[in-house]
């Protein structure tokens, strides 16, 4: 089926930018014509979709304050409305009127009670009433795009006069995708649910590392960046869109943000399925997915990794996946200029969509595991690169600093400043390990660290940075810390493990990596063995 | 003039005209290609702006013909 575009002004150059859509243009100037004749192009069968894209300030002449609109006005609109009633099996596509800013005699307009801007409100109404009445009718708004952009980018009036064209390429972009996103809301189209991940998107920092108080959230500054943005997401959940986390955190810090920090909007209950754990983000998704019985084409993802933007991308690529702002001030405009009308569109609220999360928590149902997905197929495709340095005089002052700040993937969470870790590089009794991390979206640096005691084949100290948790980095650190041993001589490795509150997410590492337990103290701190036969 | 500026405008406007792009060359213009009409010059020359970020005033828009005339105004503007 094909588009008609009808309107009062050369809108050709909106036909090629809307392709693969098929458009074919009016005849110049015949809106009324086309509306109102049983035997026009427009109320043939060749067409079930109608642009009506006028030119309000032609319609409007040389109108002052104090006279009536022109006919053409009330015709334009009692011709819409005929139209529609007598096909309701087509769509019309219309806006609303946007008259220019440099209409003669301003001020005099603007006191007198009879002003175009007072007709243009009531033309509004009108077509406001009528998209109402006819639920074929779908009717954006011309005046948020001229806002946003103003006057001065989207028109031209070297193009006016030249070849009736009033707009300029930005102009034809906007009014293009308005003219999809209408379409799309209309057909339902709107995506149901939006994943979100916490650290860096729904608040600054990592929690892991500043805990739940020092996240970057709060009423001035960047703070306010996210915390603008987590009120644009209530709104959004509250036509209906179902909000859902989907995380790599300890479920205890991010327990501790809901329940302690003040600056916190979203609360638990504003979340439909909360995910918050160290498994592959495409599993958790498709688990979400699965327990609110919602295919995963309705689902949108936003996360501020790169890396994990792609992982979900490439394994589920039914899940649309915008890309993030690279700068916190531009996340709620984003947002709300982009994701939502892209993505969220909606022609109706109803009663229900405000409700809609209360109703999918309550069926919300824990399943098995998700079946495991190809993550192995993933990581080759990531192209890890990984360089060891062993006992590097020039990563002292990096490797404190990792034993200072990291807390969630760090065996014992000792911490040691830069004459420490000089001792050990130059001694012979201990060794440092550093990890520096690349793939193909970039250089990550130092991520891993091993201080291991050559004299009791101990692992003194076994961290990584959580930017790279889940891609096995660490199982090539574990392999250097091994042959490191095995050069000295050491028959085992003994692991050492010292709980804390933070570290949760690497209790069972040992015993994942072949290690066996070996002793436990009253102070919870535990030692464990492998062979380095 | 840069040929590297006749190839850009040559690929551009085969492209606003939806022709092949070896039916454009140096040479071409509205009087020698029968898909450019004043129609689709409007399209050629949209399109040019927002490629080159190169504003055409109205009479710029009734000479700029050719694919000669807007490499020129390319070359002038260094685009």
């Amino acid at each position: 089926m094909k588009t008609l575009l009808l309107s009062n002004i050369n809108m050709k150059p909106l036909v090629a930018l809307m392709r693969p859509m098929e458009i074919v243009c009016g005849d110049f100037d015949s809106i009324l014509t086309d509306l109102l004749n049983p035997q026009s192009a427009a109320a043939s069968g060749e067409y079930d979709r109608i642009l009506c894209l006028y030119d309000g300030d032609s319609l409007m002449g040389e109108a002052l304050y104090g006279e009536p609109a022109p006919d053409r006005c009330d015709a334009l609109i009692a011709a819409l409305d005929g139209f529609c009633t007598r096909h309701p099996e087509k769509i019309v596509v219309t806006h609303t009127f946007c008259l220019g800013s440099a209409r003669w005699l301003t001020y005099a307009d603007l006191a007198h009670p009879q002003s175009l801007k007072a007709r243009e409100t009531v033309l509004n109404q009108r077509l406001v009433a009528l998209a109402h009445r006819n639920p074929n009718m779908l009717l954006f708004d011309l005046e948020a795009i001229v806002r946003r952009h103003g006057e001065v980018s989207l028109f031209t009036a070297a193009f006016w006069y030249a070849g009736r064209i009033r707009y300029t390429s930005l102009m034809f972009r906007e009014l293009g995708a308005a003219v999809r996103q209408a379409l799309d809301a209309y057909g339902n189209k709107a995506k149901k649910v939006l994943v979100l991940d916490l650290d860096n998107t729904l608040w600054g920092g990592i929690v892991g590392e500043t805990g739940p108080h020092d996240i970057v959230l709060s009423e001035d500054g960047a703070g306010r960046c996210y915390r603008d943005f987590q009120r644009a997401l209530k709104a959004l959940a509250r036509t209906g869109v179902l909000l859902a986390i989907c995380s790599k955190n300890n479920p205890g810090d991010v327990d501790e943000v809901f329940e302690r920090n003040p600056m916190m909007i979203l609360r638990r209950e504003d979340f439909a399925a909360i995910r918050v754990d160290w498994q592959p983000k495409p599993e958790n998704i498709a688990d979400i997915a699965r327990s609110l019985d919602l295919g995963l084409d309705s689902f949108v993802f936003i996360d501020d990794n790169p890396v994990e933007r792609s992982l979900m991308a490439g394994m589920v690529p039914e899940v649309t996946v915008p890309a993030f702002p690279a700068k916190p001030e531009e996340l709620p405009g984003w947002f709300r200029h982009t994701v939502v009308p892209r993505h969220f569109g909606k022609y109706v609220i109803s009663e229900e969509d405000g409700n809609k999360t209360a109703q999918y928590r309550a069926n919300e149902v824990r399943h098995g595991l998700a079946a495991r997905l190809d993550l192995d197929t993933f990581l080759a495709e990531l192209g890890i690169e990984c360089t060891l340095h062993v006992d590097s005089p020039d990563h002292i002052a990096r490797a404190a600093q990792m034993t200072q700040k990291t807390n969630q993937f760090n065996l014992t969470t000792r911490r040691y400043q830069i004459p420490d870790i000089r001792r050990f590089v130059e001694s012979n009794d201990h060794s440092v390990i550093l990890l520096d991390y690349k793939d193909r979206f970039g250089s990550e640096g130092a991520v891993g660290l091993a201080i291991v005691d050559l004299l009791d084949g101990r692992l003194d100290t076994f961290l990584m940075s959580c930017r790279v948790i889940g891609r096995r980095v660490e199982d090539r650190l574990l392999d250097k810390a091994a042959d490191v041993l095995r050069a000295r001589g050491q028959e085992k490795m003994v692991g050492e493990l010292v709980p804390t509150r933070r570290n949760g997410l690497v209790s069972s590492f040992y015993e994942d990596h072949g290690f066996r337990p070996v002793s436990s103290g009253t102070d919870g701190r535990k030692l464990y063995e492998r062979s380095l036969q | 003039m840069r040929d590297r500026s006749i190839e850009k405008v040559a690929a551009l406007v085969a492209e606003a005209l939806g022709v092949p792009a070896a039916t454009v060359n140096a040479g071409s213009s509205i009087d020698n290609l029968p898909e450019w009409d004043s129609e689709a010059h409007m399209d050629i020359c949209l399109a040019f702006e927002s490629r080159f970020g190169i504003a055409l005033d109205m009479d710029a828009i009734g000479r700029m013909t050719s694919v000669r005339a807007l490499a020129s105004l390319v070359d002038k503007a260094g685009a």
